[in-house]
């Protein structure tokens, strides 16, 4: 056999490996969060409405490296859901759809409430389940952000996934 | 003899100087063609026309399902365009701007952006399984694979149409989970380089990271190629098969705590300058490539995440597409200013794209 295919085959069955393991692993490992540089405030009133988003850029480091991270806050059927707005396919940004048409053709008139569509090659997130992975080329859903608390009419985000800071 | 050498090799290489192939080299458009650049609408399996004189959007082709690249020969009266589902290339007219057929002879798993031979003979369609397919136009059929190791994705053909650089990408999971048809595949950071005669590989270039789009000077000495990790791109001397310069674009502090990477890249102003992508933070660079390393000369804020820039057939003229907020944006080169924008409608997904000097009707040349 060609040896170069020989250890291309090899390298190949090993990263297989490499990512069977991880997908098994994925489900019981606890999500990491790091914290922000300093939280991040915004008023209740701004999501007062369901799906109604309030944009905001959150602070952090990683390995001494200032990171600027591109968020969303918006009020679901259940609750508040803080959502970094990087695909994490290859970092383009993503948009939280709620115009009927658009949302037709991304889940062929099956979804009832808002989806996220990456802006570059169109992968799919469930805005209603934190983000999660719905369809396309990411490897994951969102990354997430931890509200700390609704106090005074203003909800305080203090924490990222921890997984973000090098990815976004 | 050297002299006899040079006297019989000067009208070939004329010839080669003037071809204008793919997309890569300029070459200025005789009076008798029409100026047009095809662009392909991704999330309406639409192929737009547009005309560069007027630059206004004036026609609308269905192709394949979520139309990728494209290519034409140097006779410009063809284009191919790949379709990523289904797997399927569309032939389209030029002239009359009218689909001719679709070759569904097995492209493999998700067609991407290919190039063909000066000549037409040859298109060099890659493949996500991980090779090349070498398309006989004539034969309408496949007649070799190459295999690269790598994700089949962007494909640059030398001027003179002696080689052909196959750029895989290096890939994530998703690439991954497709169909391989049993050929391994790894993430091999180079670019292979195949003798488009011959349809064999000849040698490769390492090029540290994983490639991403790429375009060759109009001499054909110079690959410029934008790779994962580096804001910028990189400089390859084509006969060397070795990287010698690296372009690295200015941001601002805000803009370097942000994640972005370079896709999208073209040579304007008769090989002096390079343009190219930055995705995330929505710009585009010029940079002078008569030195090196390459001199960042203008930045210029564009639409929603650029995806890929043209040149004019001429070299003066940069068009920039920027599928997030389906805008088509035009810059004069020689002024470094925008001089026009079409706004398609919303959720078209303007993506890839070439321009075509389309010759008048009774000029048809090629097969």
């Amino acid at each position: 056999m060609n040896r170069r295919i020989f250890v291309a085959a090899g390298l190949a069955l090993l990263g297989l490996g490499r990512r069977a393991w991880a997908q098994l692993a994925e489900p019981t490992a606890p999500i990491r969060y790091a914290p922000l540089t300093r939280a991040v405030k915004i008023p209740s009133e701004a999501v007062k409405t369901p799906w109604q988003p309030a944009e905001f850029v959150a602070e952090s480091t990683a390995s001494g490296r200032r990171v600027l991270i591109s968020g969303v806050l918006f009020r679901t059927d259940t609750g508040l859901s803080a959502l970094c707005v990087t695909c994490p396919h290859e970092q383009c940004q993503v948009d939280l759809v709620t115009d009927e048409p658009r949302l037709s053709r991304m889940a062929g008139g099956k979804s009832t409430h808002p989806l996220f569509e990456c802006g570059c090659h169109l992968s799919v997130f469930d805005a209603a389940n934190d983000g999660a992975r719905l369809s396309g080329e990411t490897p994951r859903g969102l990354y997430r952000f931890r509200v700390a608390r609704v106090d005074e009419g203003v909800v305080e985000i203090t924490e990222v996934e921890a997984a973000a800071l090098s990815e976004v | 003899m050297k002299r006899r050498l040079f006297t019989l090799a000067s009208p070939v290489i004329g010839f080669a100087a003037a071809v204008s192939l793919a997309g890569q080299a300029p070459s200025p458009a005789p009076a008798s063609t029409q100026e047009k650049l095809y662009i392909s609408l991704e999330s309406t399996d639409n192929l737009a026309v547009v005309d560069l004189k007027s630059f206004k959007h004036i026609k609308t082709l269905k192709v394949g399902m979520h139309p990728h690249g494209q290519a034409s020969p140097a006779s410009q009266d063809k284009l191919y365009v790949a379709a990523e589902i289904g797997g399927t290339v569309t032939l389209v007219d030029t002239i009359r701007d009218e689909v001719v057929k679709t070759f569904d002879v097995g492209f493999g798993v998700e067609p991407q952006n290919g190039a063909i031979t000066p000549d037409g003979r040859f298109l060099y369609q890659p493949s996500y399984a991980g090779y090349w397919q070498v398309f006989d136009t004539q034969k309408e059929q496949i007649i070799e694979y190459i295999h690269t190791l790598g994700i089949g994705h962007n494909t640059v053909m030398a001027p003179d149409g002696r080689f052909a650089y196959l750029l895989p990408i290096a890939g994530g999971p998703g690439h991954f989970a497709r169909e391989s048809l049993g050929l391994p595949r790894t993430q091999p950071k180079e670019v292979t380089v195949v003798d488009a005669r011959a349809h064999k590989v000849v040698g490769t270039i390492p090029v540290g990271s994983g490639p991403r789009p790429g375009t060759i000077s109009p001499d054909g000495r110079r690959l410029y190629m934008n790779v994962d990790d580096l804001m910028g791109f990189l400089v390859i001397d084509t006969a060397a098969r070795k990287v010698i310069g690296k372009a690295t674009y200015t941001l601002t502090a805000d803009e370097q705590a942000v994640r972005s990477r370079s896709h999208g890249i073209a040579v304007a102003n008769d090989g002096k300058e390079v343009w190219s992508n930055d995705v995330v933070h929505n710009l585009t660079f010029a940079f002078d490539v008569t030195v090196n390393p390459p001199k960042q000369i203008a930045r210029f804020a564009v639409g929603r995440q650029p995806y890929w820039i043209m040149r004019s057939k001429d070299g003066m003229t940069i068009y920039v597409s920027c599928p997030s907020s389906d805008e088509l944006i035009a810059f004069d080169v020689a002024a470094k200013k925008e001089k026009g924008r079409i706004q398609f409608p919303k959720g078209s997904h303007p993506t890839r794209m070439l321009t075509v000097a389309a010759p008048a009707a009774s000029m048809r040349t090629s097969r």
